[in-house]
């Protein structure tokens, strides 16, 4: 999908479809197994997508065991960032901008998609630290594990706040106060209105039982 | 010794990179665009990346490493002392080379990034390795430094040493030309006979070339020995 507002409409109603109910969940994977690049829409770092399952996997069994349910939390969340992750990936550098912009305005519009654009953009380059320091650790010899974890962090850390700095000064030399202007450019496709209208229909189904809309 | 790629592809979404050919002992250049693979093939030379398919057939290295353009994924040592150890070097000669004596004492990200370079440089340089990849050397540093680094890499004794570089006024004296171009790596052959065919050659080397000067290899100083040869056979 290479609109990006169609992809964000699509991100928000799957996401809230997903939560809703198990039926929003179940459509959600159907939507995802027709419109994602499968594999290629999973993050690049099986770690991530692991931690993320623990996490939710822990989560869900503290749930189960505290009289929620707790299988019913993890397909619903699983599904929500599934479709998470097939944003993040589909995302292209500047959209975030063009969308805050196109949907707000040139000030606020701005604002906000330029924080989202630089979340992002830490997002991505945190996700090649830790790669990359996890390499320069092997290329030393020494073994990935809690002594290592606080070099690791530090490593990562001043990689991120030294980004930062960077980021900040040249917003300012370019003399960024608040607000701006952008080209607006969105390529939307048969396939993205496609995708969203069905989105919109997980939307609503997840909602309003079946029988309500058929009968 | 030598590094072989047979049939070597990576693939990453739409990206492509693929090679073939051998790295054998000596100082090797390899030059392209920002984005064009370079760091992708460093990668798998040092076999931190896997390929999509081919291998990277290592033959008589044992001792391998890697440079990463931002010297910051490195560090380990708390202290200056620390992150020269961490190599395996001697803390006390490497800091005095690189003028960081006097801050031993001091932890490495509070030093600025082009002194954390040189300090990471010359620990490696210190140790010895058969296979020494490093990406973007020249980056952060001053020209003075530049010319430092470049007399070491010179001065390396044996092993196989792969630059990746967009650096396009100082460079080393070196054995061999590899560029990367619509994600293939071309191996331009041994120098001074790849000379003429490198694309991404330095603007001073292109327009000796234009002059019709023959250099024996690609630094200034061989310009100008090359111009000072022509003018007395003139």
């Amino acid at each position: 999908m290479q609109d990006a507002r169609l992809r964000l409409i699509c991100t928000v109603l799957l996401s809230l479809a997903a939560f809703h109910s198990i039926i929003g969940a179940a459509l959600v994977y159907l939507w995802w197994l027709i419109f994602s690049r499968r594999r290629a829409s999973f993050p690049s770092s099986p770690w991530t997508a692991g931690i993320v399952l623990l996490t939710l996997g822990l989560t869900a069994l503290l749930t189960e065991f505290t009289g929620g349910d707790g299988v019913s939390y993890f397909f619903r969340l699983s599904a929500v960032f599934l479709i998470a992750f097939w944003a993040y990936r589909e995302r292209e550098p500047g959209e975030l901008l063009a969308v805050g912009t196109a949907l707000f305005g040139r000030g606020l519009g701005f604002d906000v998609g330029l924080a989202g654009e630089m979340g992002m953009e830490a997002l991505a380059s945190l996700e090649t630290d830790v790669a990359r320091t996890r390499m320069a650790l092997q290329l030393k010899g020494k073994q990935w594990g809690r002594k290592a974890l606080v070099p690791f962090a530090l490593t990562v850390l001043h990689g991120q706040m030294r980004r930062s700095t960077e980021r900040a000064a040249l917003l300012a030399i370019r003399g960024y106060r608040g607000g701006g202007s952008i080209c607006l450019e969105f390529r939307p496709d048969a396939a993205g209105y496609s995708a969203t209208f069905l989105a919109g229909m997980v939307f609503i189904f997840s909602f309003v039982p079946l029988g309500d809309v058929f009968i | 010794m030598q590094v072989a790629c047979e049939s070597l592809t990576f693939t990453r979404g739409e990206f492509t990179l693929s090679c073939t050919g051998i790295f054998g002992p000596g100082l090797h250049l390899v030059t392209g665009r920002v984005g064009s693979g370079k760091t992708t093939l460093a990668l798998l030379l040092a076999d931190l990346l896997h390929p999509s398919s081919g291998r990277v057939c290592l033959e008589g290295v044992e001792r391998v490493t890697l440079s990463f353009q931002n010297p910051e994924y490195h560090v380990t040592g708390a202290t200056v002392r620390a992150e020269a150890a961490s190599y395996g070097a001697d803390p006390d000669a490497v800091a005095d080379a690189v003028g960081l004596s006097g801050r031993l004492d001091d932890d490495p990200f509070a030093l600025s990034r082009g002194e954390l370079k040189r300090l990471h440089l010359a620990s490696l340089l210190s140790m010895s390795y058969d296979l020494l990849v490093l990406d973007e050397p020249f980056s952060s540093l001053d020209c003075v430094q530049k010319h430092r680094l470049c007399r070491a890499l010179e001065e390396r004794g044996g092993g196989i040493t792969v630059i990746f570089t967009h650096e396009r006024q100082i460079l080393p004296a070196v054995d061999h030309l590899w560029e990367v171009e619509g994600g293939t790596v071309r191996d331009l052959g041994a120098v001074p006979g790849a000379i003429p065919h490198w694309r991404h050659a330095p603007p001073y080397l292109k327009q000796a070339l234009a002059r019709g000067l023959a250099p024996h290899n690609i630094t200034l100083k061989d310009i100008i020995e090359a111009e000072a040869a022509c003018k007395t056979h003139d």
